[in-house]
């Protein structure tokens, strides 16, 4: 059976840590692959530099923060939402900021979702809970998503 | 003497008397020209060569007739405008549509400059070939100084705006990039704090000592705590950026001023107002009044399909001493399961169909009220009005 796969784009080795945390009080962590940054996140989506073998199909869902060092989210989000392949991917931006301008150009560069990681850890697994759930497990990917094995 | 002779001397003196005539006229009209002193006045020969010379242009350009007659007009221009045939060109330009009017520099016999208004007109003999040019010109430069003045006048006052308009955005940049910045680095650390709180509660388990487990709970309580306080303080962040200028407020009297700006939206209706004394309050006039002109304009819209709208203000002290203004009226209303929604920026709970709005005086409402240290909140049911309350510090002190 194909595993489906979540992308992690997250800078802060914190937040990686809490976000796999979260994911694995529902079983989810082992599903996660991580990336450090917009760039890296290109790489592995377009199957370039260190990720030109990767085997498994793209990801059901891209967590993405916004503030990153070399490409940051909204860039990244601006890419993915160009790319006619790409753009199928479910993208979650999982992130700090509540202001408004982020927000509204998120949904305007095609977002799917907008989440804000609260400060309160129980929440924060919580919204994990129910993104992991509904992206990794409940969603059914579009029928022409790439399906590259 | 014959008949003819008769004839003859009488038409001698016909004509003798008709030059005298025109000789007088001539010499009037050579004297009102010469007195003109506001007005130089001057001939030119077909090639622009000066042939007489009055009072006012003496004035104006210095020179004496005797010094002046006999040289050509181009010497009043300056050296540019000479070197590139403007004299000459004005001369052909006059000559070929009988006058012309222009404006320029033209320079005194001291080689002073100033700003004349020129009209040149062309005098043609009876056969239509050019006998020369009159020249009447005027001294304009003191009004010339006087725009060139305003407009270097306003073009500073331009760029003194433009420059202090560029400071405060810069200020206001520098604010959004602050708050931005408390919003996504500042928040990062305390989900931190929590987060590995948690886990390490998780890890640890039974084996914390309950001295541990209290630390824990009170570092976890105390980041959210944090949490919180920064959403509060960008809130208030984006509010308005004045600052406040607390005094003494009499609300009614700020109420009679809501009530005329808000005049011409009860034109052609009728409305009827039941408003108790309410008590003076601590606060920044201009932003209260925004809350009141918020709140009545709301009343009144959501009133707006009643024949009879009833719009009530009064106020009862709360347990905390502050004092609540209510705002009531008998409109549509809204259903309480969104009462939450209420206050929030760009939320809606009419369609703009029914009742147009941006969804943002409420929000701004609470946002001023909180700046306020008071609270806002509201009741309803649906088609039996609402009602609209805020509390605020009552004002102790004397008038």
């Amino acid at each position: 059976m194909e595993t489906k796969r979540i992308l992690l784009v997250e800078d802060n080795l914190n937040d990686v840590e809490l976000t796999l945390a979260a994911l694995e009080e529902h079983r989810l962590s082992n599903r996660v692959d991580i990336v450090r940054d917009g760039v890296e996140a290109m790489d592995y989506l377009y199957r370039r530099g260190a990720y030109t073998d990767r085997a498994d199909s793209d990801p059901v869902v891209i967590l993405l923060d916004l503030k990153m060092p070399r490409m940051d989210g909204l860039e990244m989000l601006r890419r993915i939402k160009k790319d006619q392949e790409l753009k199928q991917i479910p993208v979650v931006m999982l992130t700090s900021s509540r202001e408004e301008q982020d927000v509204v150009e998120s949904y305007e560069l095609g977002v799917n979702s907008y989440v804000v990681k609260p400060v309160a850890f129980n929440d924060f697994v919580d919204v994990v809970k129910h993104l992991g759930l509904f992206w990794a497990l409940i969603n059914e990917p579009p029928p022409d998503a790439p399906q590259k094995i | 003497m014959t008949k003819a002779d008769e004839e003859l001397s009488r038409a001698i003196e016909e004509r003798k008397r008709a030059e005298a005539a025109l000789a007088e006229s001539e010499e009037r009209f050579r004297l009102l020209v010469e007195g003109l002193s506001d007005y130089g006045i001057y001939m030119l020969d077909p090639q622009g060569y000066i042939v007489s010379w009055n009072e006012g242009a003496k004035k104006i350009k210095g020179y004496q007739s005797e010094e002046i007659i006999g040289r050509h007009y181009s010497c009043f221009f300056a050296g540019e405008e000479i070197a590139e045939g403007k004299p000459a060109r004005m001369l052909e330009e006059a000559a070929s549509r009988g006058r012309i009017e222009s404006e320029g520099w033209r320079v005194r016999k001291d080689g002073s400059r100033f700003w004349v208004s020129a009209l040149v007109t062309t005098l043609r003999d009876e056969e239509g070939r050019v006998r020369g040019f009159s020249n009447v010109t005027r001294d304009i430069t003191e009004r010339k100084q006087a725009e060139q003045f305003r407009r270097e006048f306003s073009l500073r006052l331009e760029r003194r705006v433009a420059e202090r308009t560029a400071q405060l955005e810069a200020a206001n940049e520098e604010l959004e990039a602050f708050s931005y910045t408390v919003s996504h680095d500042l928040r990062a650390p305390l989900r931190h704090i929590d987060g590995f709180v948690q886990l390490l509660k998780k890890r640890e388990g039974e084996k914390l000592d309950p001295t541990s487990a209290r630390y824990l709970r009170i570092i976890s309580e105390a980041a959210n705590k944090m949490g919180i306080l920064i959403d509060e303080l960008l809130a208030l962040s984006r509010t308005s950026r004045t600052d406040m200028q607390v005094h003494r407020v009499e609300l009614n009297k700020l109420l009679d001023e809501a009530r005329r700006e808000l005049a011409p939206t009860m034109a052609n209706r009728k409305i009827r107002w039941d408003i108790s004394n309410l008590p003076p309050v601590e606060g920044d006039s201009t932003l209260l009044k925004v809350v009141l002109i918020n709140l009545l304009s709301n009343a009144l819209k959501y009133t707006s399909p009643l024949r009879n709208a009833l719009i009530e203000i009064g106020s009862k002290p709360d347990e905390d001493g502050k004092a609540v203004i209510f705002v009531k009226d008998n409109g549509v209303g809204f259903n309480m399961k969104y009462v939450d929604k209420l206050f929030g920026v760009f939320q809606r709970l009419h369609r703009d169909e029914e009742f147009e709005g941006t969804g943002i005086g409420l929000a701004t409402v609470r946002r001023i009220i909180h700046r306020h240290g008071g609270q806002v909140w509201a009741e309803s049911e649906i088609n039996r009005g609402a009602t609209f309350y805020f509390s605020l510090t009552q004002s102790q002190g004397a008038k």
